[in-house]
């Protein structure tokens, strides 16, 4: 499963080259500003997030040992910087809505405002588990917390979802929710 | 509103706008950082933070035995040519390491219970007259204290070296314990923390701060920042090498198995030929660890484990920490332990030619 790049672009910034390593880094920094605009839900913050991120990818690259361990790597390292983010600039900022494309797509705007309503240890597990695809288990080891905390936030989660699609009266998004809950 | 919320998610996630990617700035970040790590972590443990300072100064000329360290007001500098990195050494590994220290070495005493020593770090190399260690709970107490030899400080200077001048920064404590000048940064350590350190060292002896401190060292080979090391040292085996090895190691393990390979231990490395630039440390010569750890046929005893665990190929983690230990020649022992609190650790024994894996009771993990 190659999420951020290909293999083969991973395995060549492996070894240390310069070039190879930036050209890493630009193929990356889509994704990590996405996930980390995602979990912050603040443009302005993610590109901090992102660039910070993409620094670590840079400098630490030749301390990942395998190609096939990039893309966890990754994972924890934009979420964490997210967080680092987000902690030290609590309010403010731009808020997604302003800077999406899709601020007149009805989905979309939905999508940003039922996230809003998360605290960000709900959304953080939200975020992996339904746009990453991420497995609760690997989300417990990206996020260092244990696979029950998981569970629990993102039956929470679930439940305040549940309550915002209510109020749309979105009865095949519930459905969804709960597949979702027994599947995992 | 579509029906499928992750559908929803990742599209609404596709369509925001993607700045470009600042690689200009990424790249001159990476290099500055790179050449403050080069060092390892003496940037951030041998110098407590401290301000690095140019080699070629010129200022107090009081260099001696490769180390020299500025106080004046409530900044410092440092200066460090070659020093010694231990991580989570073990007690006979620090016994030798201070055997040849150039000043009566006490160490902090009186440190809240439950706290760990996670690095100790000396320079220069074979006759420290700088040590520096760190310390950690899990209530938070986290900080590090440099022990000086007097003869390397120049305590009152009337100001930090000029030219090539290091990073500023303070509030820091220094104190006087018998022949030595302890430092340590205002971080980490609460108040009341530091003064019942200061009190308790003041009556310490040498020997007595050495004993106390070697309880707060590993009695097992710890590879990578390990979060399991309590649970790995309550099962250890009583004879033989026990070596903990860590998420980070683990996702070695199927490469070095292709190779053949043993698990190095990494421990404990040597810095040489530090030179400063702009007043950061920019280049040092390391060593690279030779010393094994784990040996080949141990690597492929804790691959096995990890196949017959339901660890499948291609996944990223086994949410674990493994312990590992040959209590003699036809067999490994290898203790699977999760990450998770609530999960139990699993031992098992592993044949040392056919590699078949065999579970055990988990009574059997407890000595």
């Amino acid at each position: 499963m190659a999420r951020w790049a290909p293999p083969e672009t991973v395995s060549a910034a492996l070894t240390g080259d310069e070039a190879a390593a930036e050209q890493l880094v630009r193929t990356v920094w889509p994704g990590c500003f996405r996930l980390a605009a995602t979990v912050i839900g603040d443009w302005s913050l993610a590109q901090d997030a992102a660039q910070e991120a993409c620094v670590i990818v840079h400098r630490k690259i030749r301390s990942v040992r395998t190609a096939g361990a990039f893309d966890a790597w990754l994972y924890r390292i934009v979420m964490r910087e997210s967080a680092r983010v987000r902690r030290r600039h609590a309010g403010g900022g731009q808020p997604m809505l302003e800077r999406s494309s899709a601020s007149d797509d009805t989905a979309a705007v939905d999508v940003w405002r039922a996230l809003a309503t998360l605290s960000p240890e709900l959304r953080d597990v939200t975020v992996l588990f339904y746009f990453d695809d991420l497995k609760s288990d690997d989300i417990a080891v990206i996020l260092r917390i244990a696979h029950p905390t998981v569970r629990t936030r993102l039956a929470r989660a679930r439940e305040r979802l549940r309550g915002l699609l209510d109020d749309y009266g979105d009865e095949p998004v519930r459905a969804h929710l709960e597949v979702k809950q027994h599947g995992f | 509103m579509g029906s499928d919320f992750s559908a929803m998610g990742r599209s609404a996630r596709a369509l925001i706008a993607v700045p470009d990617v600042p690689l200009d700035s990424i790249r001159s970040r990476s290099h500055a950082a790179r050449a403050r790590s080069r060092m390892g972590t003496f940037g951030a443990c041998a110098a407590l933070a401290l301000a690095a300072v140019g080699a070629g100064t010129g200022v107090g000329a009081k260099i001696y035995n490769e180390v020299h360290v500025w106080l004046s007001g409530g900044q410092s500098a440092v200066l460090i040519h070659s020093g010694v990195l231990m991580r989570h050494p073990m007690g006979s590994e620090l016994r030798d390491a201070i055997a040849g220290a150039t000043f009566p070495v006490v160490f902090p005493v009186g440190v809240p219970a439950g706290t760990r020593v996670d690095m100790v770090t000396l320079a220069p190399i074979g006759h420290p007259s700088s040590i520096t260690i760190s310390y950690q709970n899990a209530a938070g107490f986290k900080t590090s204290f440099a022990l000086l030899d007097p003869a390397v400080v120049s305590a009152d200077a009337a100001q930090l070296p000029t030219g090539s001048v290091g990073i500023a920064v303070g509030p820091f404590e220094h104190w006087r314990v018998g022949g030595e000048i302890v430092l340590t940064r205002n971080t980490g350590v609460s108040l009341a923390d530091l003064n019942r350190i200061k009190a308790a060292m003041s009556t310490a002896s040498p020997g007595d701060s050495l004993a106390l401190t070697e309880t707060m060292l590993p009695t097992i080979t710890v590879l990578g920042g390990t979060v399991r090391l309590g649970i790995a040292e309550h099962n250890r085996p009583a004879n033989g090498r026990s070596v903990l090895v860590d998420e980070n190691f683990i996702r070695t393990i199927p490469a070095l198995v292709k190779r053949g390979a043993p698990l190095l231990d990494s421990r404990i490395g040597t810095i040489t030929n530090i030179t400063y630039k702009n007043g950061d440390i920019s280049t040092g010569v390391g060593r690279p660890p030779k010393d094994i750890a784990v040996s080949a046929g141990g690597v492929r005893a804790i691959y096995a484990v990890l196949r017959s665990s339901g660890v499948a190929r291609g996944r990223y983690f086994c949410g674990c920490e493994m312990l590992f230990n040959q209590p003699n020649r036809s067999t490994y022992w290898v203790w699977q332990i999760p990450m998770s609190a609530s999960s139990a650790v699993t031992k098992y024994s592993v044949d040392a030619k056919t590699f078949a894996v065999t579970r055990l009771t988990e009574g059997a993990t407890r000595r």
